[in-house]
């Protein structure tokens, strides 16, 4: 999974430096063209993990739990468009949207029922999921060094929506002599959020009609979204990834 | 009159327009699906909108005015400053209407929010009852059946029932053997309309403040609004009676057919529990039961999670001052084991002595005592006194009867060393008897009562050849357990008894296990009622093979520790 990561962020910052290294004579070309339409079936990369902690108060006492999610890598879909507005420089909006379903790992500690400062350690899975919908407004840069390749590189701010089920407590089963207890379940609520953060790529397409063509992008999008949990701490939810993606492109 | 006739039509109109936008939330009372002659349900009232509020306050106020709501109390809110919330009892023609209320809660004289629970104003009833109030209670007592009796007054109410019909009713308190139930009868016919428990139990944990200060979990039972020291997380129900100082009332619990009623349990408010012998001897009894099963797999005092059954504050420690010298040594400093059919219940009780007020000591040995319940070694004493009733049953006078109580002081320890660290301190686990709660408080006084280590420094045999002959204290039970209690000793730590001179090799205080084990196999087990030492020590040293095997570390330790205490 890492090394995915690795690639896919190694990929877009390639696709970067090739988009703002390409031929300067191809700005008068790419001039003709007032606009570019895309449609992208791609892959994210998983965002950072995310850790929940919260208490569990039981048995006249205060215990704990943690919960960590990684969303794991998955599909996602990228549409938008952009129209030029001087020269190779055009103004876009993009849609992205990103989901993804885990079993993040749940431990915690229950007080016992007979003794302080002897909690019972517990652990088990949870199934939560995330969505992120995302979308971008940016600057591209466009160059084409031939009639059917065109180059682009873009970047701009990204408001990112996102729903998330975080773990809010955890169910056990325990019997007597209580010293110890055994993992049912962890109750999940959803939170929604949305934040702005920034996120910038490049595209490469090939045409094979003077509008029909298709293109390869690598986007690397971000934000960092803080809500408060219940036992007061904050939470951090990163959003966003490395996203690859090839689909149709449309110029006109 | 007409103005207040206006404003109840104006409250009124304001009401329904709410309720037809939807702004109030009105439900059907939970017994009331459909009334009779075309009346609405117990209408719920949830107003925290400003515009709710207004309507609902100028409803209270003018429901305040006609007499059909009365205040019931008026609260300073403990949590937020400045709250006050009041409760007023809505009535029809002066009659209680059972269950419907409404509170508003204001700040500064300012509504905040109104919440209740109210029956339709008009109910069209008759609230002159055929019967009277003796008939009533009559009723009510025909249909609580054998031994059924009231603890209230029966008391004339509107109540509303399931068929959303609202009755005149007479209603009660009812408790019967194993029953404590709110009972509604038809006041002009005597039927019965409603009945149902009032004990409302659930399972809870407490906490709180033992003898030594230390904060203890309490297990106990959600009961309406309080909390009872019967702790149901275990097995057997383990249930502590509190007799505040009523030592007539112990009495008649421990030695005549009389059994507790519910009022007799220990109870709290607030979960938080601060009568330190209550918490203690709670506490301490239900840890022996966890020891029992955890290190032998016994199943409490009977083998079969009988009840357990602990009584405290016969005498408080003030009253230790007035009381006789018998009632005395027995109810203050005292602890004890009375068995079945004693107690509350009559299945056996433990009974702790409070000990004596701050500032006092018993002259006879120099030491101050407080709450016997406080001392783990103590609590699991007298319950290994219940253990070995069900068991062996050693007669309790002469020899079987000092090994019936060296069995308890021996259990006694072996509870303190599973609980607490090793040491000599309060609270710590040592070999020396009740140090906890059992303090010196002249120069040369010891603490505590007994020591297992050195039984002579308390005056107790440590040697057979030193045995006591005569006939005080059953033989001297008390006395001559030393005896015994220095074998156990020996055999787990080793060392030297004082009055032969011979080493013993103990097993070591990590294995103190072992030796808890064989003693307990031999007492519990293979031991008959009246077992001499000699044939203790034959017995250990069986359930030593049996357990270890032949020539084990065990077996030697325990052989050695009889030898040396000159038990042959």
């Amino acid at each position: 999974m890492r090394s995915h990561g690795r690639f896919l962020y190694s990929s877009v910052i390639c696709a970067l430096v090739m988009g703002w290294l390409a031929p300067a004579p191809a700005v008068a070309q790419t001039a003709k063209s007032r606009g570019t339409v895309y449609a992208n079936g791609g892959y994210q990369t998983g965002t950072e993990s995310m850790t929940v902690t919260g208490t569990i108060v039981a048995n006249a006492d205060t215990g704990s739990f943690t919960s960590t999610f990684k969303p794991k890598s998955g599909t996602s879909i990228d549409v938008g468009g952009s129209a030029r507005v001087w020269k190779a420089l055009s103004v876009g909006v993009a849609y992205t949207t990103f989901s993804a379903d885990g079993q993040p790992d749940v431990s915690a500690e229950i007080p016992h029922p007979f003794f302080f400062n002897q909690p019972r350690s517990v652990s088990g899975q949870v199934g939560v999921s995330r969505s992120e919908k995302a979308f971008h407004i940016r600057a591209v840069f466009t160059s084409a060094p031939g009639k059917k390749i065109q180059f682009s590189a873009f970047g701009g701010p990204v408001v990112f929506s996102v729903t998330q089920d975080v773990v809010t407590g955890v169910s056990y089963s325990d019997a007597y002599p209580y010293d110890s207890a055994t993992f049912a379940s962890a109750s999940t609520k959803q939170v929604s959020q949305s934040k702005t953060g920034f996120g910038g790529g490049a595209d490469v397409a090939y045409y094979f009609t003077d509008h029909i063509g298709l293109g390869a992008s690598a986007t690397l999008a971000k934000a960092t979204i803080t809500t408060a949990q219940s036992d007061g701490t904050s939470l951090s939810i990163k959003v966003g990834g490395a996203i690859v993606g090839i689909g149709l492109r449309v110029r006109f | 009159m007409r103005r207040a006739m206006s404003m109840r039509v104006r409250v009124s109109v304001r009401l329904a327009a709410a309720v037809a936008c939807g702004v109030l939330i009105v439900q059907l009372h939970p017994h009331g699906q459909a009334q009779t002659g075309g009346r609405s349900g117990v209408t719920q009232v949830k107003a925290t909108a400003a515009a709710d509020v207004r309507t609902w306050d100028a409803y209270v106020t003018q429901g305040r005015r006609s007499g059909d709501l009365q205040l019931k109390s008026s609260t300073v809110d403990p949590l937020v400053p400045g709250r006050t919330a009041e409760r007023f009892q809505q009535r029809y023609k002066g009659v209680r209407i059972w269950g419907a209320d409404i509170v508003r809660d204001s700040e500064n004289g300012v509504t905040m929010s109104i919440f209740g629970a109210l029956s339709p104003e008009d109910l069209g009833l008759d609230v002159v009852p055929t019967l009277s109030i003796d008939q009533g209670r009559a009723a009510m007592l025909a249909t609580g059946g054998a031994g059924a009796s009231l603890l209230s007054v029966p008391e004339l109410v509107i109540v509303p029932l399931q068929d959303g019909t609202h009755r005149l009713a007479y209603q009660a308190l009812e408790a019967a053997t194993e029953s404590l139930d709110r009972v509604f009868v038809d006041a002009q016919t005597g039927a019965e309309l409603l009945r149902y428990s009032e004990i409302q139990r659930q399972q809870a944990v407490g906490s709180g403040t033992g003898v030594l200060g230390d904060k203890k979990k309490v297990s106990v039972l959600a009961n309406g609004g309080a909390f009872l020291a019967y702790d149901t997380h275990r097995p057997p129900t383990i249930e502590t009676f509190d007799l505040r100082g009523n030592l007539a009332r112990l009495k008649l619990l421990l030695f005549t057919s009389t059994t507790a009623s519910i009022s007799d349990l220990a109870s709290d408010t607030d979960n938080i529990w601060t009568d330190p012998a209550v918490v203690d001897s709670h506490v301490h009894v239900s840890w022996t039961y966890d020891y029992y099963y955890k290190r032998f797999g016994r199943s409490g005092l009977d083998g079969a999670n009988g009840a357990i059954n602990v009584a405290v504050n016969g005498v408080t420690q003030d009253g230790a001052l007035s009381v006789g010298s018998s009632d005395f040594f027995t109810y203050s400093l005292n602890a004890f084991w009375c068995p079945a059919p004693c107690g509350p219940t009559k299945e056996g009780v433990m009974n702790f002595g409070s000990g004596m007020p701050a500032g006092y000591y018993y002259t006879g040995n120099g030491r101050r005592y407080t709450y016997f319940g406080g001392a783990l070694d103590i609590a699991a004493h007298e319950l290994t006194h219940a253990v070995t009733s069900y068991t062996s049953n050693l007669i309790y006078q002469n020899e079987s009867g000092a090994l019936n109580e060296a069995f308890s002081d021996m259990m006694g320890k072996s509870v303190e060393f599973f609980y607490h660290a090793a040491g000599p301190g309060v609270g710590q686990a040592d070999y020396v008897l009740g140090k906890d709660i059992s303090r010196a408080a002249v120069a040369g006084a010891l603490n505590g009562d007994r020591s297992m280590a050195n039984p002579n420094l308390y005056g107790d045999p440590d040697h057979y050849s030193q045995r006591y002959l005569g006939t005080q204290d059953n033989g001297g039970v008390h006395h001559n357990s030393g005896i015994a209690n220095n074998a156990f000793y020996l055999a787990i730590e080793g060392g030297v008894n004082h009055t032969s001179g011979l080493s013993v090799t103990g097993v070591g205080s990590v294995n103190r296990e072992q030796i808890e084990k064989v003693f307990f196999r031999a007492f519990t087990l293979l031991l008959p009622s009246s077992a001499t030492f000699s044939t203790a020590r034959a017995a250990t040293i069986q359930a030593a093979r049996d357990l270890y095997g032949v020539g084990s570390t065990a077996e030697k330790a325990v052989t050695q520790a009889w030898t040396a205490v000159g038990v042959f």
